[in-house]
């Protein structure tokens, strides 16, 4: 195997639910020879389209959406990354984007931009991806290609411009004209692999000519070479023109749009040229590390061999042979027998077999220079752990990681599913840092939380199949949170004279409202409080945040100030002074105004007009608050901010509501109070399973 | 009231003119400028005014999409609201979310027709009660006289006042009164009209007709303060 770095794109596929990205997918990996036998992928519905990929892959022995697949078109590497459609694995989207250095983003002809689109084209907006647009479907009732581009300008924000025009629409798709080569492709064969290259249709050679024209001057921003031949009306080099647009696309400011029909075998082949043409190579793109010793500040990455080694895992996967840890290689070279530093656990490790992955096989190699992709055998480490060159302190992802904001309850079933169980959450816990697992001794469940319904559900149902664990789970829960709405003051002694040594210490101070979660100030002088309990102070108030002393939920946004308070030379002890602050914490904390907040979440729905007022309305009665209506002709788009508690079985409703006819996506949005009304009800709940489980015990 | 500060006067009642009674039901309302001179900036103002003093807005826009208009809101109550202390100001924006609703539309699927079926969808089924709609982005040349009339009639019935952005054009003809010659025949149909009028580094905000028009020295008191885009009457 060669190790030319500008021979290779490392690429990803974006879509809508629906817009046909597994039949795309399919098709690439069966023109590059990957797979030899098409087949179709069927009965699809919304949450159904996730899980049927999977099943298809088991069911076929290879991985379609693995982590990476490598091919290769015209002799360049392509490797194409899995990107996660569903919003609810934000962590998850956000580590494949790092590992990107293009993609296709995949419309529907029909559909054009829809919510999700926009949602993953925004996160690959932050991460700078360049993109090509691929218009799938032409040859579906209703298609109007360049109705999608006109989506794409005004909603996306893309400057995008045709590279094609379509021979035939909807039953009548034949082929394209590329408007580069001023030709029209037809697609012949059982699976389009034959090309015929024909001359321009008469009916379509006026538009094409138009198109060109648009095409050029779009092009011309970006190559003086091109634009002097266009004002000197020399012809235009089909090179000349290709270059100029690659220059657009790598900085972004132009998209390229291919179309055709994957389904229909009709222009997948140009779309491979594309990316070839269009999309960077590893040394066309700037990465960057954060710099972990000094501030997450960000660090310009060289892929180059010889610099010191900087690598991301970005997916784990079990198979028959152990954990398989993808790799990408960002800088310097990971050889075989190299031993190389986690960022994040602080292990040394030593690295053993190293292979690239086909679609059906692996390839034993040495080395994964940067730019290149790969996967190792035998190594523990979680996903988005950054190995590096011992010595350097570079981390790929933020450290930072967002709370979860639901919590489910599971009990295996029997012996053998929970060793099944705990197997399998420890290897979840590991792949994706937004879904956490937590004993309860008090009641012996197993709690797991995460970034929404969706995103359980999908972990309840790998652990059925890929674990066949059989569990009883449980009624989702909320993670509400406590903060103070006001200041108080505290000033509590805790003394206690009981035979033996005595406990004594007093603290004086405030609380008050704060921007993060916690923070402690020490304001304390003359020494009332000997310096050395002041930490024994601070863990007093920490353990109180763990557990509210109002309704027993983690507090949040509280900053304490300890200003004065009184010591015993003989009975003053930390633990005394932790006690006190405890004592202090609950005292001021009922005067606070403490208020309860929940997690709110933005609500997309996207259904046909005659249901919208049933929408609203099931938004409405789940106490959204509409934000806002948009329409588009034949369908709308509502958007809304929804308390997560009223979102349970969401799904289902809007099914029944609308025949099956609208499709929603959730994400977190902020943390906001709870009404009232709705704070009594959560008190009674409480109070009643707190006497069911006194009751059970 | 939602409006419990006394930073948030509706800046146009120092106009001399009492916008919020100057348009009652079934009257219209319009903001001419050129383009990017502050249209929409200053249409949010009023709306937010308008929530402050307990109306209902239904926000329609044509060329932006919905996140992007609560994006202008959330802004403009930001720089409206800098003073004031971060809870009162986040209990307050929560508070004005209930008053707005935002409809966005694309630009060729927009009509009058479909407008006044959606308000009345929104109202039979309960789930929005708007008493004042901006629209943001009306295309006058498309539409005739009759149909606006229609309009005016549809927004008396249901109790709405109705105020558009205008975008004019920098090389049309203006009127002796001030008005871009491509509004006149529509002006007899608008209750009020500002006129942004961008002159050296400011915009100016003035009430039409004006027959002083030609005359900086008449112009209004009132302007866009160009960093904020807030109304202003102290100079910069």
């Amino acid at each position: 195997m060669s190790f030319k770095i500008e021979n290779v794109r490392n690429i990803g596929i974006s879509a809508h639910i629906d817009s046909g990205k597994t039949t795309l997918t399919e098709r690439i990996l069966y023109l590059t020879k990957r797979i030899h036998k098409i087949h179709e992928v069927r009965g699809k519905d919304g949450v159904g389209a996730t899980m049927d990929s999977m099943v298809l892959e088991k069911e076929r022995g290879i991985t379609i959406a693995s982590a990476a697949t490598y091919c290769t078109w015209q002799d360049r590497e392509i490797n194409i990354i899995d990107t996660p459609g569903h919003v609810d694995f934000t962590m998850e989207v956000e580590r494949s984007l790092r590992v990107l250095d293009g993609a296709i983003l995949v419309l529907c002809a029909v559909g054009g931009v829809q919510s999700q689109s926009i949602t993953v084209d925004q996160q690959m907006k932050r991460y700078n991806i360049p993109r090509i647009a691929f218009i799938n479907k032409c040859d579906r009732s209703g298609a109007s290609p360049f109705r999608v581009i006109d989506q794409l300008r005004e909603k996306l924000g893309h400057n995008a411009v045709a590279l094609q025009i379509p021979i035939g629409l909807e039953a009548g798709h034949e082929g394209m004209v590329d408007l580069i080569t001023m030709k029209a492709l037809y697609f012949r064969g059982e699976y389009g692999q034959d090309i015929t290259t024909e001359e321009i249709p008469e009916h379509l050679a006026d538009q094409a000519m138009q198109k060109r024209e648009e095409l050029l001057e779009a092009a011309s921003m970006f190559s003086d070479d091109l634009t002097e031949a266009i004002l000197d009306e020399k012809p235009v080099s089909e090179e000349m023109l290709q270059q100029a647009i690659r220059t657009g696309t790598l900085k972004r400011e132009l998209t390229p749009v291919m179309l055709g029909s994957a389904y229909k075998n009709k222009g997948v082949q140009p779309l491979l040229n594309g990316v070839i043409d269009y999309l960077p190579s590893p040394v066309d793109v700037e990465t960057y590390a954060l710099d972990v010793s000094n501030e997450e500040t960000p660090v310009i990455l060289e892929a180059e061999e010889k610099k010191p080694l900087v690598a991301l895992a970005f997916k784990l996967e079990d198979t028959p042979y152990g954990q398989l840890t993808y790799i990408r290689t960002y800088q310097g070279s990971l050889n075989k027998g190299d031993t190389v530093y986690n960022v994040r656990s602080g292990k040394k490790i030593k690295i053993g077999r190293i292979v690239r992955m086909h679609a059906d096989k692996m390839e034993e190699v040495t080395k994964i220079p940067a730019g290149f992709i790969g996967a190792l055998f035998g190594i523990d480490c979680a996903s988005g752990d950054t190995f590096v060159e011992p010595g350097l302190n570079l981390s790929m992802s933020s450290m930072y990681v967002p709370d979860p904001v639901i919590t489910l309850a599971v009990k295996p079933a029997d012996y053998k599913s929970e060793t099944n169980m705990s197997k399998a959450l420890n290897r979840f816990t590991k792949e994706d840092p937004t879904f956490q697992t937590h004993y309860n001794p008090e009641t012996g469940e197993t709690l797991i939380s995460g970034m929404g319904e969706l995103h359980l559900d999908i972990y309840l149902e790998r652990m059925k199949r890929e674990y066949s664990v059989s569990l009883h789970a449980g009624e989702p829960q909320v993670a509400y949170r406590e903060t103070i709405t006001r200041q108080s003051t505290f000033d509590y002694t805790h003394k206690k004279q009981t035979g033996g040594a005595g406990q004594f210490g007093r603290v004086i101070g405030y609380m008050e409202p704060a921007e993060s979660e916690f923070e402690f100030e020490n304001k304390v002088s003359g020494g009332n409080i000997p310096t050395l309990y002041i930490p024994a102070c601070e863990k007093g108030f920490r353990e109180c945040i763990k557990k509210g002393p109002w309704m027993k939920f983690p507090v949040t946004g509280v900053r304490v100030v300890l200003t004065d308070g009184s010591s015993h030379a003989v009975d003053s002890s930390e633990m005394a002074f932790q006690a006190s602050a405890r004592g202090g914490f609950q005292q001021a904390y009922h005067k606070a105004g403490p208020v309860l907040l929940e997690p709110v979440m933005k609500v997309v729905v996207e259904t046909p007009d005659e249901y919208q007022g049933n929408v609203m309305g099931s938004l409405n009665q789940r106490r959204g608050v509409i934000i806002g209506v948009h329409d588009e002709g034949v369908s709308t788009v509502i958007e809304a901010h929804v308390p997560l508690a009223e979102m349970f079985g969401y799904s289902t409703v809007l099914r029944s509501l609308t025949q099956g006819k609208a499709q929603f996506t959730m994400e977190f949005e902020t943390y906001k109070e709870v009404p009232k009304s709705v704070l009594q009800e959560i008190e009674k709940n409480l109070q009643q399973s707190a006497k069911s489980k006194s009751a059970a015990q | 009231m939602l409006n419990n500060s006394n930073i948030l006067q509706d800046p146009l009642k120092i106009m001399g003119r009492e916008a919020a009674a100057g348009i009652e039901n079934g009257g219209f309302a319009a903001i001419l400028a050129r383009a990017g001179v502050g249209k929409t900036a200053l249409l949010v103002q009023l709306a937010i005014y308008s929530m402050l003093n307990g109306k209902n807005i239904l926000h329609i826009s044509t060329d932006n999409p919905v996140d992007k208009v609560n994006l202008w809101y959330r802004e403009v109550f930001h720089r409206l609201t800098q003073t004031e202390e971060n809870s009162h100001k986040e209990r307050l924006w929560e508070q004005l979310l209930h008053r707005r609703f935002i409809m966005t539309f694309e630009t060729e699927s927009f009509s009058l027709d479909k407008l006044e079926k959606r308000i009345s969808e929104l109202v039979a089924s309960r789930i929005f009660q708007p008493s004042q709609v901006m629209i943001d982005g009306f295309l006058t040349e498309n539409q005739s006289d009759d149909r606006l009339r229609q309009l005016k009639d549809f927004a008396m019935a249901n109790g709405l006042s109705l105020w558009f952005t205008v975008r004019t054009h920098r090389e049309e003809p203006v009127e002796k009164t001030g008005i871009p010659s491509s509004f006149t025949p529509f002006a007899g149909l608008f209750d009020l009209m500002l006129l942004l009028h961008p002159d050296q580094n400011r915009v100016y905000l003035k009430m039409l007709p004006d027959s002083e028009h030609q005359n900086p020295e008449n112009l209004s008191e009132l302007y866009l303060d160009p960093s904020t885009m807030l109304i202003s009457d102290t100079p910069v």
